[in-house]
């Protein structure tokens, strides 16, 4: 009982082990079946809550510890393996428990232990081991454990081993799964597979109902009652009617198995012993084993191996100790922190681990797989050049014609190696068996190593690219007709370069002014030249007044803009309007004079001459400085004008009506090369030498800048849509820009060879044209899209030559007719040209 | 004459001319032959002494390469009898005299075999006879004139013998006034460069183009008194102050044209009907007696010239982009053109028909030639350099073709006048009729 007792209590948790205790010690007296059955559940219990509290805590453990949650698995199988595999190891490590446990009790108790009912205490508690057993494994060994650290401090030497083995760092990780494989097969070979033991119910005195349930109590204490006890419902068993002392000798001696019948005081029975039982007695009597059946002298089951394994099967738990980082080990490795942070400890300078030899080829591989040669992960390989077949001429013993002559030979000999056609002399040596050995061999082997050596290590990917199809796809210039193409005409007649060329709105007459200080009228379609002004200055621009109700225009000679209209051009009433538009602003006082802060114009809006009044000149409008530009508004009421002056006086807007001169600018940074108006907008576009400004002359602000990045922009033209604007620059280079887009070019097309002079878009086709200081037109094909997400197309069409180069001048302007898709140029060569 | 190629085919020989008919036996002659030995078999069977060229067609066109070529071309075999229709050839048109002018010449028109006008940049309308004698200088425009028309039988008095379109954009009517030619009236009315004048076969009504794209349409006969064009303006008027020529309005304004009108020319089959060509690309047909443009055909290019053709009721057209193109004005399909014949290397400023042949036609370019042309043949027939001194200038910008007489003018000034083998040009037709 106290060993009992000795043996349930630890297996208690510490923190609830009051409860059972008690109730324990409520039944001083009831020793056995009763008292065990209670604390036993609550044991029970007890250990499912210990369960999932030890199992964390030992993973925890074990991961302070450096394992991983694999090695806490391979742990854990490990003693699953060990509780799985029988209950061998279990009853031998019940045995040692038992011991501890005796030896326990004896030194608390000093009381002799009741052998069978420590038995009996055992084997209920096996029974119950092996119920958790199935449950968990871990919990049944870790309350061994900690049974032993209870009960036997001196005994876990075991354990301590166990504990060691399996949780030492080093030892856990030389260890394999093929090791713990092994060990497990050498232990199955080792165990002895026993016969299921069958406990029938005949040989099972348990399953007998005790009778009479009063316990371990002197039945003498009832021989004053007529029961003898109570059986299991508390019912008093009655003392069964015995017989006197002699019926007793009478029965007796008519019984023949009398000598082997034992009285049960208990039950106040007769039992009647069977042979078997009877056997057992006697064996006991005579010293012997008891159980006739059992083998005292049977074979060793080496339940352990007595080899050491190294994964040892123990379910012994590894000890607390093994979890616990170990202080000396952390003294030590602060000292070589210390160390390393002191710098008394460096690092070792890294090996050179490349190897001696390598791969010379390793990374051809490898880059031409980059470069994607290689398909499917397959190595490319240079096939090796084919050899030709064996000749005559490798025969040992060729045929006398194949032989070289004495000459051929010293011929041979003289050669540079690298230059002979063969790399040897064709010999007759007979037989085979008289040929040497090969005398060239280490050569050879060397010059292979060095061709080896220098051979390309990659294959080259060779582009197969086409000319073709590196050109952009444009439109075959065919399908873009019409454009001009060939020379038509020829106008003569000018004996100076031809600066400027206009057409007037009709398309019929062609003005031109040239460095010759006349002004010529062409009828375009004959050449015929139908009237010449004599301007005596070199006339810089000669510009129709795009107003097609009027016929006149303006031409820039010298320091003066005079406005003219051709006699003879326009019947009577289109004279009349034109004159009233030119000579109204007589009526006015003092033309642009008049504006008082403007006082400083200088400009005056004279009466020409007589004789150039009969010519045609209406008007005469004189300026500082020279004349470079003129031109005009759409709408054929403004002019604007350029002088060769330095500020803002340079630029200059003439009301044609009123005689009335602005200036726009104040000041005007740069030098301006050319003034336009925009055809759609109220915009004047002013040319610097860099840059391109956009001003709106009705909000009096600058739109926005062009920057093309040339040097030096030669001319301008805007798209007769307003929302592209082509740029030529002295710099050989034409610049495309969208102004919606940006500010910088769209497109910049370098073509000419020289300077570019003038740039001109077709108002009617998509046609624009540069004209060059090489004596080249080139005409490109020029479609703006109504769509705005559809970029311009350029294509370049045709180079027009015929203009002659003078004084390394060519065609200094150009444009294409208003109506028909013809182009009009004029050069130094003093011609001007019709392209159709 | 002794078939010697290896190569031989089968020809029937059909001549078109009478005179020249051959016995109708098919003959073996060589694949290789071509035209001139054609025409020498031809001249063999005849018996002439003096070979006659000719020129041979199958299926109405010449034959311009061997027989053996044109079979391979149209691939067709050398086992049928080829049938070849022969005329003589047509010979090189001669020069036979040269008038000079002191300034450009821009139209030529001749009145009849042995008078010429001639119009010029200077503003004078110059009357020639075929004696090199300048019968008069007409002198009453105040600006060049661009084109001239010439009445046949104009010479006798009172009648109008001439008209002349000018740019100072008015037309006078020239006629012999007391053994003067005097300017009969001038017709006012447009507003621009008068470009073009016709003047119907029958010689009672004409026809200007303008460049202000209208076409107008008078009467040519001298008005009793000055008419006063509907739409002119007193300022107008007052300008032209006491001008001694009385004033002529038209009588109809044919407009439709989208910019100028470059040239114009009646049909001759029916009086009504006008055909004008100009810088909107159209070619169109107008009746002028209802004033409606009846058809209009497209061809993407300035037209500089137009001629109808009585014979072959085609209309020639001189073009900008150098070529010459045949319309057919009674197709449906009006932008069909018949033929289109390119050699020319300028712009072919004038076009003119043969006054008696369906198939011959001339056109005189900038380039400085006159072109011939069969148009049963895409090559011209002759090329002749009419240009004259080089460094005047070579342009030609007028040409007529009158009976046997091609004469052209252009920027050198004299009026060039060619012979062309009348024989042939009146002869097929004539025949074939």
């Amino acid at each position: 009982m106290p060993a009992k007792r000795k043996v349930s209590a630890p297996k208690r948790s510490a923190e609830r082990c009051d409860a059972p205790a008690d109730a324990a010690d409520e039944f001083p007296k009831s020793r056995g079946i009763d008292v065990p059955s209670d604390p036993e559940e609550s044991d029970l219990e007890d250990e499912d809550a210990v369960d999932s509290d030890f199992d964390a805590a030992l993973r925890e453990m074990a991961a302070d510890q450096g394992f991983d949650s694999d090695d806490s698995e391979t742990f854990a199988a490990e003693i699953d393996a060990d509780a799985d595999e029988g209950e061998g190891p279990e009853d031998a490590d019940d045995d040692e428990n038992e011991e501890g446990s005796d030896i326990h009790s004896s030194d608390i108790d000093g009381a002799s232990s009741d052998d069978s009912l420590d038995g009996e205490a055992d084997s209920e508690e096996a029974d119950s081991d092996g119920d958790e057993g199935e449950e968990s494994p871990l919990v049944r060994t870790a309350s061994r454990s900690t049974d032993g650290q209870q009960t036997a401090v001196g005994d876990d030497g075991g354990d301590d081993k166990l504990g060691s083995e399996l949780l030492d760092g080093e030892g856990m990780e030389r260890l394999t799964i093929e090791d713990f494989g092994r060990d497990i097969t050498a232990w199955k070979e080792y165990r002895k597979t026993l016969p299921q033991i069958d406990p029938g119910y005949a040989s099972d005195s348990s399953t007998e109902e005790p009778a009479n349930t009063i316990g371990n109590v002197p039945i003498e204490w009832y021989a004053d009652y007529p029961h003898i006890g109570y059986d299991i419902d508390g019912k008093r068993i009655m003392r069964p009617a015995t017989s006197d002392e002699l019926d007793k000798f009478l029965a007796n001696m008519d019984d023949p198995d009398v000598f082997r019948t034992a009285r049960d005081e208990t039950n106040q029975q007769d039992i009647k012993l069977s042979e078997e039982e009877i056997d057992i007695i006697r064996r006991i009597q005579g010293g012997l084993v008891p159980d006739a059946e059992f083998n005292q002298y049977e074979d060793t089951v080496e339940w352990f191996t007595s080899q050491t394994m190294k994964t040892s099967l123990s379910g012994a738990q590894p000890h607390k100790r093994g979890f616990v980082p170990s202080k000396w080990e952390h003294k030590r490795m602060m000292k070589i922190v210390r160390a390393i942070r002191q710098g008394r400890i460096t690092r070792s300078a890294p090996k050179d681990t490349a190897p001696k030899y390598y791969d010379l080829w390793a990374d051809s591989d490898r880059s031409a797989e980059a470069g994607g040669a290689t398909t499917g992960g397959r190595r490319q390989r240079l096939a090796a050049p084919k050899q030709a077949l064996p000749s005559h001429e490798e025969s040992y013993h060729p045929p006398a014609e194949y032989l070289p002559t004495e000459e051929e030979k010293r011929k041979w000999l003289a050669a540079d190696p690298d230059y002979r056609q063969r790399n040897f002399l064709p010999q007759d040596f007979g037989s085979l068996r008289t040929v040497p050995g090969y005398d060239r061999f280490v050569q050879e082997r060397f010059q292979r190593c060095l061709d080896l050596y220098l051979a390309p290590r990659m294959r080259k990917k060779t582009t197969q690219l086409d000319a073709e199809e590196l050109m952009p796809k444009l439109p075959d210039p065919r399908d873009l007709r019409p454009f001009p193409s060939t020379e038509s005409l020829v106008y003569e007649g000018h004996t100076g370069r031809v600066r400027s060329i206009s057409v007037d709105p009709t398309g019929l007459w062609l003005l031109s002014g040239s460095d010759d200080g006349t002004v010529r009228l062409w009828e375009l379609v004959t050449g015929r030249c139908a009237q010449v002004w004599n301007l005596k200055e070199t006339v810089y621009r000669v510009a129709w007044c795009p107003n097609a109700e009027v016929c006149v225009f303006a031409a820039a000679a010298g320091s003066r803009v005079v406005l003219v209209i051709p006699p003879e051009l326009c019947d009577d009433q289109k004279r009349l309007v034109s004159e009233e538009l030119v000579r109204a602003g007589f009526g006015r006082t003092g033309g642009g004079d008049d504006d008082g802060d403007d006082d400083s114009l200088p400009v005056s809006w004279d009466m020409p001459t007589s004789a150039e009044q009969a010519a045609g000149v209406q008007v005469s409008i004189s300026m500082h400085r020279t004349a470079k530009s003129v031109a005009w508004h759409r709408r054929g009421d403004y002019m604007a004008t350029l002088t060769s002056e330095e500020g803002g006086s340079a630029v200059l807007i003439h009301q044609v009506s009123k005689h009335k001169s602005q200036r726009p600018f104040r000041r005007l940074k740069g030098a301006v090369q050319h003034v336009k108006f925009h055809p759609t907008r109220p915009w004047l576009l002013v040319t610097t030498q860099r840059y391109v400004r956009i001003y709106n002359l009705m909000q009096q602000a600058l739109v926005k800048t062009l920057q093309p990045g040339v040097k030096w922009i030669s001319s301008v033209d805007v798209h007769p849509q307003g929302d592209n604007v082509i740029l030529g620059s002295y710099d050989k280079k034409l610049s495309w820009f969208d102004l919606d887009l940006s500010v910088k070019p769209y497109r910049s097309i370098r073509y000419h060879t020289q300077a570019i002079r003038q740039v001109q878009f077709s108002s009617r086709f998509p046609l624009f044209a540069t004209a060059s200081d090489d004596g080249t037109i080139q005409v490109y094909h020029g479609m703006v899209y109504e769509d705005l997400n559809q970029n311009p197309l350029i294509v370049p069409l045709k180079i027009l030559r015929g203009h002659e180069i003078r004084n390394s001048l060519g065609v200094l302007d150009c444009l294409f007719h208003p109506i028909q898709p013809w182009l009009l140029s004029s050069g130094a060569d003093g011609t001007i040209r019709l392209w159709t | 004459m002794e078939p010697s190629g290896e190569a031989q085919v089968q020809i029937r020989l059909v001549a078109t001319q009478k005179k020249y008919e051959v016995p109708d036996a098919p003959l073996v002659v060589p694949q290789q032959l071509q035209r001139y030995g054609l025409s020498e078999i031809v001249n063999h069977l005849l018996g002439h002494e003096r070979p006659v060229p000719f020129d041979f067609l199958v299926d109405g066109q010449f034959l311009r390469e061997s027989i053996a070529q044109y079979l391979k071309r149209h691939s067709l075999s050398a086992e049928n009898i080829l049938t070849l229709e022969y005329v003589e050839s047509m010979l090189p048109p001669t020069e036979i005299a040269s008038y000079s002018h002191d300034d450009w010449i821009s139209s030529v028109a001749a009145a009849s075999a042995d008078r010429y006008v001639v119009g010029s940049f200077d503003g004078v309308v110059r009357i020639w006879n075929a004696r090199s004698e300048c019968e008069g200088e007409l002198r009453g425009h105040a600006a060049a004139v661009k084109s001239v028309a010439a009445v046949a039988d104009g010479a006798k008095r009172g009648r109008v013998g001439a008209v002349s379109g000018s740019q100072d954009r008015t037309a006078i009517g020239w006629g012999i006034k007391g053994k003067q030619w005097k300017a009969l009236y001038a017709a006012r009315g447009h507003t621009d460069s008068i470009e073009a004048v016709a003047v119907n076969p029958g010689g009672t009504h004409f026809v200007t183009a303008s460049a202000d794209s209208t076409i107008r349409f008078w009467t040519l006969a001298a008005p009793k008194q000055s008419e006063d064009a509907a739409d002119e303006t007193p300022a107008a008027k007052k300008r032209r102050g006491g001008a001694d020529i009385m004033s002529k309005a038209a009588i109809g304004t044919l407009s439709g044209h989208v910019g100028a009108v470059s040239s114009v020319c009646f049909n001759t089959d029916e009086e009504s009907q006008v055909f004008s060509g100009g810088w909107d690309h159209s070619v169109r047909a107008w009746d002028v007696a209802a004033g409606v443009n009846v058809a209009t055909s497209l061809c993407d290019k300035v037209v500089l010239d137009v001629a109808y053709s009585g014979h072959s009721r085609l209309l020639a057209t001189g073009h900008a982009d150098r070529a010459v193109r045949l319309w057919d004005p009674r197709a449906k399909d009006s932008t069909v053109v018949k033929l289109r014949l390119s050699s020319h290397t300028g712009f072919v400023a004038s076009v003119s028909w043969a006054p008696s042949s369906a198939h011959m036609l001339a056109s005189a370019s900038h380039d400085g030639t006159i072109k011939v042309w069969d148009i049963r043949s895409r090559t011209p027939l002759y090329t002749v350099h009419a240009a004259g001194d080089s460094d005047k200038g070579k342009k030609l910008l007028a040409l007529d073709w009158h009976e046997s007489l091609l004469l052209a003018g252009g920027e050198s000034g004299s009026l060039r006048i060619h012979s062309v083998n009348s024989q042939y040009a009146a002869g097929p037709d004539r025949a074939q009729a």
